[in-house]
């Protein structure tokens, strides 16, 4: 039997589309609200397990119990469970007001007290200027935007946000997390993204899936086993001599460089954690004779999805060993896009 | 919120839609333009005084007899003309002729039955995207957390049938003041009843009809596959019906998968026989709604 204090709790969960596996046994518990983020390949399965939680495919085999119990669909989940899908459009020719108004009034909600919440909805995401405007003439963006909207309209117990904030603009997608994280203080949401650095900052708990089966799900923490990356802003590149002695310091798990951009992973989990680890690193820089010009924390999650996903074959000393390879690597990974920037800016100040 | 006020708000909301969709205006545009295109090559014989009105109602008593004959064949039943004029068939049948083109308008008559011919094609242009313009824009993700997926199918089959009604009650307004005041060849006192029953007639056709449209929206999900499918179905079922009658005569009653095979009923001057068409249509409807239900419960969407 389903516990009935789980949000949500998946048991078995198996789903195939014809003779292709996209879901493969999956068990996934999650008690708490809170921001938890989904992530693994491209046809990993994310989003059929979405649809399967939302309610939009059938449950093949396994199970799934929704806030009380209740299976994805149910009577009783309506208007509780809020969906932002990945590659849903809205109507063309009616105004994003007049299909909000809409959405709002399934859930029971109309006249002036739903305009007030769609307005303020809509004002959450940017797009309280668009009101009367129709989906046809909203970007990629803006249309991605309204998706978060409808989500948020109500007061949904479960959201689940497919890739939020692809295709957005930094301060746009900065916005739409800074919502996301105050959702999560309310309810459960589920992010799925590709952006591993975004996702850090924002969650609490992490899933990754790969080729339809869970290879982890847990706090932060605990899934990037108390990896920290960072990026380094060197004067100058620094030999490979110099890398194998960063690499050989006892808290340093992996080191590449791209140029002047130096990658690190810490091991925070020792004593002191990442004080220590930091400490030990920039005394090396220093004594090597290349002081950092600019230092901030990367994506620590990205190197567990690749550990995890088996994307990564490099070793840490591979890394060093292979510097072509491993600038190309990393260019592919982790090129600081204006998004990254965004995010990693974001990040520092909420700190 | 319950059931029955989200199966409004769909209707409603799906009505709104498709008078700014591009089917929905097609539809009522296409509806439109065909209602009174026949009606204007049913009043071209008297209106250009090609003929007089009691040659054109000698003539059309004939139109309508073949027409009754041919609708009132019944498969594995007698069916020769002289076993039918001698079961006293054709007489009853003669007494149907009169009544719809003596003791009433016979324009009318002739529009409306003609129109008995198309409409089931036409309403299907009404219904087709109803569920599957949702499915294949994925927009219907959007409502299914927010509904129940039986609330949103009856809704939008109340809004196409909403629809479909408005549009045949503009035609028959439009046909009946056309009919009243540019060719008054009846009174407005024969026109207006006989015009509401007849209006009655075609409304009740039209369930099972757009009922068919919403199905074929649920089975396919690519509204053009959905259209084609409804048009297909509707249009094979007597074309199959009547050439696999001639190898064996129960294959025949495929006429009844559709009313086609009783819903020239709807015009009888019998009250029982009215009753009985209209019934048959509506368990139609209600027969292709609860496939349409049990098949969007199941879809994986």
């Amino acid at each position: 039997m389903m516990d009935s204090h789980s949000l949500l709790k998946i048991e078995r969960l198996s789903h195939r589309f014809g003779d292709k596996v996209a879901i493969d046994g999956i068990d996934w518990s999650l008690d708490q609200q809170g921001v938890v983020g989904l992530v693994g390949p491209n046809g990993a399965g994310k989003t059929t397990l979405f649809s399967l939680i939302a309610g939009f495919l059938r449950v093949q085999e396994g199970s799934i119990a929704v806030l009380d119990g209740a299976a994805p669909g149910s009577r009783s989940l309506v208007s509780r469970v809020a969906v932002m899908p990945q590659d849903a459009i809205f109507a063309r020719d009616v105004s994003i007001v007049d299909q909000m108004l809409f959405l709002r009034s399934l859930d029971g909600v109309t006249g002036a007290t739903a305009r007030q919440e769609v307005v303020a909805a809509l004002d959450s995401v940017g797009l309280a200027d668009q009101l009367d405007r129709g989906a046809a003439v909203l970007s990629h963006g803006m249309g991605k935007r309204l998706g978060v909207a409808q989500a948020i309209l109500g007061s949904p117990e479960l959201i689940l946000l497919d890739e939020p904030t692809a295709g957005l603009d930094p301060a746009n997608a900065m916005q739409v997390r800074a919502l996301i994280r105050n959702l999560g203080k309310k309810a459960l949401v589920i992010v799925s993204s590709h952006n591993l650095l975004e996702l850090q900052d924002l969650i609490d708990e992490v899933a990754v899936i790969v080729a339809g089966k869970m290879v982890a799900s847990g706090p932060i923490d605990e899934v990037t086993g108390s990896a920290r990356r960072f990026e380094i802003r060197l004067g100058r590149a620094i030999s490979p001599g110099d890398l194998q002695q960063i690499l050989d310091e006892e808290r340093v798990r992996g080191v590449s460089q791209d140029g002047v951009q130096l990658t690190v992973d810490l091991d925070a989990s020792a004593d002191l954690g990442l004080d220590a680890a930091l400490d030990q690193l920039l005394h090396r820089l220093l004594r090597l004779g290349v002081p950092p010009h600019q230092l901030r924390e990367g994506a620590s999650l990205e190197e567990a999805y690749l550990r995890l996903t088996g994307e990564s074959e490099e070793s840490p000393t591979r890394l060093i060993q292979a510097a072509g390879p491993s600038a190309t690597a990393l260019d592919e990974r982790d090129e600081p896009d204006s998004l990254d920037a965004a995010a990693a800016a974001e990040s520092s100040d909420d700190r | 919120m319950s059931g029955g006020l989200q199966i409004l708000l769909h209707a409603r909301n799906s009505l709104s839609a498709s008078l700014r969709s591009g089917s929905g205006v097609a539809f009522i545009v296409l509806t439109m333009i065909v209602g009174l295109g026949l009606a204007s090559l049913v009043f071209m014989p008297i209106e250009s005084e090609l003929i007089t009105p009691e040659e054109f109602k000698t003539n059309a008593a004939q139109a309508v007899g073949y027409f009754l004959s041919m609708a009132t064949l019944q498969p594995g039943a007698i069916s020769s003309f002289e076993d039918r004029l001698g079961s006293g068939d054709l007489v009853d049948l003669a007494m149907w002729g009169r009544y719809l083109v003596l003791d009433h308008p016979v324009l009318l008559s002739l529009t409306v039955m003609l129109l008995g011919l198309v409409l089931p094609i036409l309403l299907q242009l009404g219904s087709f995207a109803s569920i599957s313009g949702d499915v294949q824009h994925r927009s219907i993700r959007y409502l299914l957390p927010r509904t129940t997926r039986p609330a949103l199918l009856l809704g939008r089959l109340l809004g196409a049938l909403i629809l479909s009604w408005s549009v045949i009650t503009c035609l028959m307004s439009a046909i009946v003041l056309y009919l009243g005041i540019v060719l008054p060849l009846d009174g407005w006192d024969a026109l207006i009843p006989w015009g509401f029953q007849t209006l009655g007639a075609l409304v009740v056709l039209s369930v099972p009809y757009v009922a068919l449209g919403v199905l074929c929206s649920t089975l396919f999900r690519v509204p053009m596959v959905a259209l084609m499918g409804a048009v297909g179905f509707t249009v094979a079922v007597p074309l199959i019906a009547f050439s696999s009658r001639q190898a064996w005569e129960p294959l025949g009653k495929i006429l009844y998968l559709l009313p086609w095979g009783y819903a020239h009923q709807l015009l009888s001057p019998d009250g029982s026989k009215v009753l009985q068409a209209a019934l048959f249509c509506l368990g139609h409807g209600l027969i292709f709604t609860i496939i349409a239900v049990l098949r969007l419960r199941r879809a994986d969407l």
